[in-house]
């Protein structure tokens, strides 16, 4: 059921050479809904990140934003990446401001902006540190204050949290959730873990492996924060399991 | 019945009170580096002490006769009277003219030829063969086609100019596309790139080509000083007394300029570490 206006369309199909690594994707993203794509590595997704985000075109197709081309100089878009994006030269404080600089953003505005924004993430104290200086899930913590100190059209994770360990991972997911419930934003999170998007997700598609395909999408209405071990809970991510596994099969053919 | 409780706890215990653990006292660090280089220095010297006594010939540098061949230098001044100081000033003005201009050139020309690639692989053939002709061999032209300073500067250019250039060309497709990107993301222009991105990135480079082409400056200096006109400057000096085969005055002349080529790449060293403090955590 989509929740108020229509945001984004998509409808590409990408190759890069001779590769078809996308194949037909057509999907629809509303606004403020937390929309996850779901699919195995490999499959693509970061290059459907890529392409959503302006930073890639479309070998076919394209995406619209609010009806126009998507274009990062015109549209306020947010990118958190799958690898470290902190820039090593900058503090944490200066790091999320590079976006608010690019922006033309500045003065008592920006630094309360930015003030604001690292309190949320529970990075006040280490404002002055390096990135060297701090952990993993710091790190991530950094891009996530960044993208969200931006007043934005849209914001993609990029499977944000794949390379943090277990725990950091859960208090990260709780951390977005409760964001993304104080500052209302459309939201396009990727990922490969099944619980992490339905734990998350307003509404998610499953992909097939390279060349990735639409296999399923999913409506998911449980309220949130999401109990993971609640029975609901579990029978729709068994599902959407069971569903990876045929797509699997049916892709292993032609690998 | 001690033993059986002890067992396994894995904690050392001495009359039942949890030992104390005593830290050896330490001697900082850095004085452990100046021991550790005296000691490299007084070995230096036995080696010296030892060569000098078992060798025949006559010419042969002796700790005695540089000491006063230094000596003599210092106050004395070299054969036409001019100081030790007037030689060190004389050619780090030139190192530093060639210098110089081989750090503004090479950055520039580093710089754009690493942001537009197609110019260098156009360029290649006639860059790398010039690239790899030592300065020396470029002495006869300079002697032929240049006077005086601008000898000087040139040869110590060529010394140093390559170096920083290929730093700077190689370190800007290293510059990592995710921080690129980044920036273009959030709407950054080809301009918001270069200066937020590639030339922070690149700099503790263009620092490391800068000090690897300031070395290679001060070791072109004798050969710059050979062909040059001029009777002061380092390099001068060592040949002047190289024609007398007064060879404890020539290794003078090759200490001064070891130190100050150590001085000043301990300098740029030092200026590096405290600008680049983000790379790594500060132990000294």
């Amino acid at each position: 059921m989509p929740v108020g206006k229509l945001k984004i369309e998509i409808d590409v199909a990408h190759s890069y050479d001779s590769l078809m690594v996308l194949d037909h994707m057509q999907f629809d993203v509303y606004e403020n809904e937390f929309f996850c794509i779901l699919g195995p590595s490999g499959c693509g997704k970061t290059t459907m990140a890529n392409l959503i985000a302006g930073l890639l075109k479309p070998s076919v197709g394209s995406v619209k934003l609010d009806g126009e081309l998507v274009n990062p100089q015109k549209h306020n878009i947010s990118y958190v990446f799958q690898a470290r994006s902190c820039l090593p030269w900058r503090t944490v404080k200066d790091n999320v401001r590079i976006a608010l600089e690019i922006k033309g953003i500045s003065g008592p505005i920006a630094e309360e902006k930015i003030a604001n924004v690292l309190q949320i993430v529970g990075l006040q104290g280490f404002a002055d540190y390096y990135p060297n200086q701090i952990s993993g899930g710091m790190k991530q913590r950094v891009a996530i204050a960044r993208a969200f100190c931006v007043e934005g059209d849209l914001l993609i994770l990029d499977e944000p949290f794949s390379s943090l360990d277990a725990q950091t991972r859960y208090v990260m997911q709780m951390e977005v959730l409760k964001i993304c419930e104080k500052m209302k934003r459309t939201v396009i999170f990727i990922t490969n873990n099944i619980e992490e998007s339905v734990f998350l997700a307003d509404r998610l598609i499953v992909l097939s492996s390279v060349p990735a395909r639409i296999i399923k999408e999913i409506n998911v209405k449980f309220s949130k924060p999401r109990n993971v071990t609640h029975p609901d809970f579990l029978q729709l991510r068994t599902s959407i399991s069971n569903l990876s596994e045929i797509a699997q099969d049916a892709a292993g053919g032609s690998r | 019945m001690a033993n059986t409780e002890l067992a396994g706890t894995g904690v050392g215990q001495l009359n039942g009170n949890p030992r104390q653990i005593v830290k050896p006292r330490r001697i900082p660090r850095r004085l452990k580096i100046y021991g550790y280089n005296l000691i490299t220095l007084g070995i230096f010297f036995l080696v010296w002490y030892g060569i000098q006594s078992s060798t025949t010939s006559s010419y042969f540098p002796t700790i005695g006769g540089v000491e006063r061949a230094a000596i003599g230098l210092v106050t004395r001044g070299d054969i036409q009277g001019f100081s030790l100081v007037q030689h060190a000033w004389a050619s780090s003005v030139r190192v530093f003219a060639g210098f110089g201009l081989a750090l503004v050139m090479g950055v520039t020309l580093g710089l754009l030829m690493g942001l537009y690639p197609f110019i260098y692989e156009n360029s290649k053939v006639i860059i790398e063969p010039i690239r790899f002709i030592p300065p020396i061999a470029w002495i006869p032209m300079s002697m032929v086609l240049l006077r005086g300073f601008t000898r000087y500067v040139f040869i110590i250019w060529v010394g140093a100019f390559f170096p920083i250039f290929i730093s700077v060309l190689t370190s800007i497709p290293r510059v990592e596309t995710i921080l690129k990107d980044s920036v273009k993301v959030y709407g950054g222009s080809r301009w918001d790139i270069l200066k937020r991105i590639v030339i922070p990135s690149v700099t503790p480079e263009i620092l490391a080509g800068a000090r690897i082409g300031l070395g290679d400056s001060w070791m072109c200096i004798v050969a710059a000083e050979m062909i040059g006109g001029e009777p002061i400057g380092a390099g001068r000096l060592i040949l002047k007394y190289a024609d007398l085969l007064n060879m404890n005055a020539v290794v003078v002349g090759m200490i001064l300029i070891g130190i100050i080529g150590f001085a000043c790449n301990e300098l740029v060293l030092q200026i590096e570490k405290r600008l680049f403090r983000w790379r790594s955590q500060i132990t000294l």
